[in-house]
């Protein structure tokens, strides 16, 4: 007691003091090393306010309760993560609106790449289930291999809800770790001949027709052949729409700047207050953390094995390290892809080519979380 | 106990099905590109 009130340290348990400590990880990694600072530092203070005692932050609303007595991170889980889940896809929007489609309209095989680095959902999703973890779980961790946060966020939410703040952070953590776990990676799988492979660094204009039929061609086909992919694609092509038609530049610079800022707020507390201490603290934690861990690094090593085959089979120069951009962490990985070039040719100049894979990425996640929501979502 | 010839089943044409629509995917923007700049190919 404290002058007469319930103090909340004698709540206080190993669990939840491990996940205040690992909030304040987060903090001091935003703030220190700047690792996606607007992803880790929200989230280690959701980590840290949900995982304080007896403070009623985290209690849901439920029908019939008693003004004010839900807490804004339960309101903020039950309908932003949860219960609507409309959080993530509003951040699809912004996406889109920030998005060029560009390079892969320009280069469309950067599809097939984008396709290939989805390898990592797949042996995941097998991983998982050799440790033992059901199906709908098994999805939701391969889903960590799209190195896509929202469409994490997003399929854990509808298949296997009470691995979300792991599922999510793993994703978010991995994507901030890009530029550690991707070069080792595509080093091993490539020969210093191949990294050396010069490409011409432009990309054929694209004309502005092309970019507004992207977005509407791209939503009929994906929704009309994976219809639970529609909350993710549809959202990412209306907010690509916005951006290229240019009548609603008001509106796109708004998903662009603030809507995505308030949105990241909401979310990002969410993640972390999704994460109580005394059912998170568990070594299926650790499980899931390694098999994201794994399916990063085999999403990457799918994009590079395809790169080198279609380094074999182009008539024209193509540097296989592109196929690793396939991860949908944009624009991180393309970035890898041009720095490794650089060391490698100081005449190479791959970003462009890279961000074809990269956005493709973007949509191979979605259409693989779509699959799998399509088999198991309710 | 996990009933893995549902396993592989959903690995085998999940990982297909991503192939396949991002192929058509491919082929369209190829396309849809191919008849854009041939309309606004300047006469």
């Amino acid at each position: 007691m404290f002058f007469g009130i319930q103090t909340g340290f004698a709540f206080l348990t190993v669990g939840k003091i491990v996940m205040i400590l690992v909030g304040l990880g987060f903090i001091t990694l935003a703030i220190r090393k700047k690792w996606e600072p607007y992803v880790l530092l929200p989230i280690g203070a959701g980590m840290i306010l949900a995982n304080l005692p007896i403070t009623g932050l985290t209690t849901e609303p439920y029908p019939g309760m008693a003004a004010g007595g839900a807490g804004l991170l339960g309101i903020i889980l039950k309908y932003g993560v949860f219960y609507w889940n409309i959080l993530p896809k509003f951040i699809f929007f912004s996406i889109g609106a920030l998005t060029d489609f560009g390079p892969l309209i320009a280069n469309p095989r950067a599809f097939i790449l984008g396709a290939a680095a989805q390898l990592g959902i797949y042996t995941a999703f097998v991983g998982a289930l050799i440790l033992g973890f059901t199906i709908p779980e098994a999805c939701s961790i391969g889903i960590i291999g799209g190195a896509d946060g929202p469409t994490t966020i997003y399929a854990t939410a509808m298949l296997a809800p009470h691995l979300m703040g792991v599922t999510a952070t793993a994703a978010y953590s991995y994507m901030a770790m890009v530029a550690i776990i991707q070069p080792p990676i595509i080093r091993a799988l490539t020969t210093r001949n191949e990294r050396q492979i010069y490409m011409k660094p432009q990309l054929r204009p694209v004309s502005k027709t092309e970019k507004i039929l992207f977005p509407i061609v791209t939503m009929i086909v994906v929704l009309l052949l994976i219809p639970k992919s529609a909350p993710l694609v549809g959202m990412l092509m209306l907010g690509n729409l916005f951006r290229e038609s240019g009548v609603v530049e008001r509106l796109s610079q708004t998903a662009q700047n603030q809507f995505i800022d308030i949105v990241t707020i909401l979310l990002m507390l969410g993640v972390g207050a999704s994460m109580p201490g005394d059912t998170v603290v568990q070594p299926r934690t650790l499980m899931i953390l390694g098999l994201g861990l794994f399916a990063f690094a085999c999403g990457t090593a799918g994009g590079v094995l395809l790169g080198k085959i279609m380094s074999l089979l182009s008539k024209h120069p193509f540097n296989p390290m592109v196929g690793a951009a396939g991860v949908s962490a944009v624009p991180m990985s393309a970035r890898i892809v041009q720095n490794l070039g650089l060391q490698s040719n100081k005449k190479n100049f791959l970003l462009m080519h890279a961000m074809g894979p990269n956005v493709a990425g973007v949509i191979g996640s979605t259409v693989a979380a779509g699959y799998f929501l399509g088999i198991f979502a309710k | 106990m996990t009933n893995w010839s549902e396993a592989v089943v959903i690995v085998a044409k999940g990982f297909s099905a991503v192939f396949v629509i991002m192929g058509i995917l491919a082929t369209l923007t190829y396309v849809v590109g191919r008849i854009v700049s041939r309309i606004e190919k300047p006469k």
